[in-house]
């Protein structure tokens, strides 16, 4: 993976020469900074309302638990301020970076930023529009506001980037823990559905095959579900808890489950974390599942005599 | 000359070769990436088999293949450090844990201990403090053994007397993670306040000579 270029000083000076942002610039932004209540708008046109509808509700219920809200709105504002300092140096670029980290790690979707960057210029403009200053010497605020609008490119494209290479790698990590498999439901005779779990179980996931499991049990009618781990990795608290429940939706509808292929590790760290288990109808391979289901359907396997061999 | 070819040179000095290791040797040409499953199959293979053929001087030999692959492959253990702040970076933690574990001769059980453990402390720090570091620290001395460290800054564990105790039991799992990780790991403590959480776990890989039947006899 490429590693994070935030550090080297050409990129710095390149990025300013791309956008012609030079010490101009940053002296009208300190300017800027002077005669607009930068905090105030960014509060007024960001913060209040627009924080509630764009950090995800999970998000938000996180930070009031933790009180953490009011320490973050601080921050967001701040942030948006540091954008009239008119400095710009290797420790602005990786902060906006680190912004676009955050916004990718708590879901944040980068249409609410870019909203946010236009009202606070929109917001900007308007202020200068109104002020004496502005009415005095109108070729100043429109200097300032250009300078303001290379500003808000370099963060667009440094948060951005970072954004998106978070997501990238975010996408990259998931195809290690092959996550991404579907688990199938199979029908292996009437009324026997087998799912076969393989893979890593997240939490998402779970519900998924879990879903797709007791609708498969409705609409086949099922009399019994095998469910087999021989493909588990592991088994936690987590995956274990989650196996009951389904276990115990799976009994709700009538049918029964089955659960096969546990492996000799699995089963002694299941014991040894301390789960119950007992609730659960075992059989050791899958094979032995299938036979007490159809046992179940009313059916038996028998042996059949074949041809002697060598007979063909 | 191919990476697979220089480690088999080793592997034929110190160890052994296995048909199935030629194979998977030949395999590995230089260049591999470190994350393609072909290489870590090949890592798992030669580690395993070291650990089988030379247990007294695994560690040794994997050292000096690891001198041979440096800056191409991983081959011995080292430090390793996972930021968990979602599903897939707690799967990453997890996929160290257990290469680790390979590379210090831990048996099919006790690295599913330690997957487990890993996976349990992860996702403890993403239900309740959202993310957090996990830590894999390599112990060689007195035997081979691997530290899990779960960092996070959290609002710290309520009710840790319960919890390890088995009274309490969480409304969303089982209650049961934190009291399990105590119970499949061979030392474990916890520092918890508000703001600052540790929890410290060691899993002695069971290859150690001598190591099985003492702890059986502790039990």
């Amino acid at each position: 993976m490429p590693s994070v270029e935030a550090g080297k000083p050409d990129e710095l000076a390149l990025r300013k020469e791309l956008l012609a942002l030079d010490d101009g610039d940053a002296a009208r932004l300190a300017e800027l900074a002077q005669r607009v209540p930068i905090k105030d708008i960014v509060m007024e046109c960001f913060a209040k309302d627009m924080m509630k509808h764009a950090v995800p509700a999970q998000h938000m219920r996180r930070l009031d638990q933790e009180g953490r809200r009011e320490g973050v709105m601080a921050r967001v504002v701040d942030a948006f301020g540091g954008i009239v300092r008119g400095v710009v140096d290797e420790a602005y670029l990786e902060h906006r970076r680190s912004i676009g980290r955050v916004h990718a790690s708590i879901g944040l979707e980068p249409k609410w930023y870019v909203a946010a960057l236009a009202r606070v210029q929109s917001r900007v403009a308007a202020h200068l529009r109104t002020s004496a200053d502005g009415e005095r010497e109108p070729w100043r605020a429109f200097d300032a506001l250009a300078s303001l609008g290379k500003m808000i490119f370099f963060d667009l494209t440094a948060v951005l980037e970072a954004y998106h290479e978070n997501a990238t790698r975010e996408s990259h990590l998931t195809g290690e823990g092959i996550t991404e498999l579907a688990a199938p439901v199979i029908e292996v005779w009437d009324q026997i559905l087998i799912l076969p779990l393989v893979g890593t179980m997240d939490t998402r996931r779970s519900q998924e095959v879990t879903e797709a499991l007791l609708t498969a049990v409705v609409e086949k009618k099922a009399r019994s579900v095998i469910i087999d781990l021989t493909g588990l990795p592991i088994m936690d608290t987590a995956t274990a808890n989650h196996l009951f429940k389904t276990v115990s939706a799976v009994e709700l509808l009538g049918a029964s489950a089955i659960v096969t292929g546990v492996r000799p590790a699995i089963a002694q760290t299941v014991i040894s974390l301390g789960i119950e288990t007992n609730r659960l109808n075992t059989k050791t391979r899958l094979a032995d599942g299938l036979r007490a289901a159809l046992k179940l359907a009313g059916k038996q396997v028998v042996d059949v005599p074949v041809a002697a061999r060598g007979g063909r | 000359m191919a990476l697979g070819l220089e480690l088999m040179a080793v592997l034929q000095r110190r160890s052994t070769v296995t048909q199935h290791m030629r194979e998977q040797l030949m395999r590995l040409q230089d260049g591999v990436d470190q994350q393609s499953s072909a290489a870590e199959a090949c890592v798992n293979e030669i580690a395993s088999n070291v650990w089988v053929f030379s247990p007294g001087a695994a560690l040794d030999v994997l050292r000096e293949l690891a001198d041979v692959a440096r800056g191409r492959l991983r081959l011995f253990p080292s430090d390793e450090s996972v930021r968990v702040d979602s599903e897939a970076t707690l799967l990453r933690a997890r996929s160290a844990a257990h290469r680790l574990s390979i590379l210090l001769g831990a048996n099919v059980v006790q690295r599913t201990k330690i997957a487990t453990a890993v996976s349990e402390l992860a996702r403890n720090i993403l239900m309740y403090a959202g993310s957090g570091e996990i830590d894999l620290l390599v112990h060689l001395c007195p035997e081979p053994a691997l530290e899990v460290r779960a960092r996070d800054r959290g609002p710290g564990i309520a009710r840790l007397d319960e919890i390890l105790a088995g009274t309490y039991r969480s409304k969303s799992g089982l209650g049961l993670g934190l009291r399990g990780v105590k119970s499949i790991s061979d030392t474990f403590s916890v520092t918890s306040r508000p703001g600052e959480t540790e929890i410290r776990a060691t899993f002695r890989s069971s290859a150690a000579p001598g190591r099985t039947s003492q702890k059986e006899r502790h039990r």
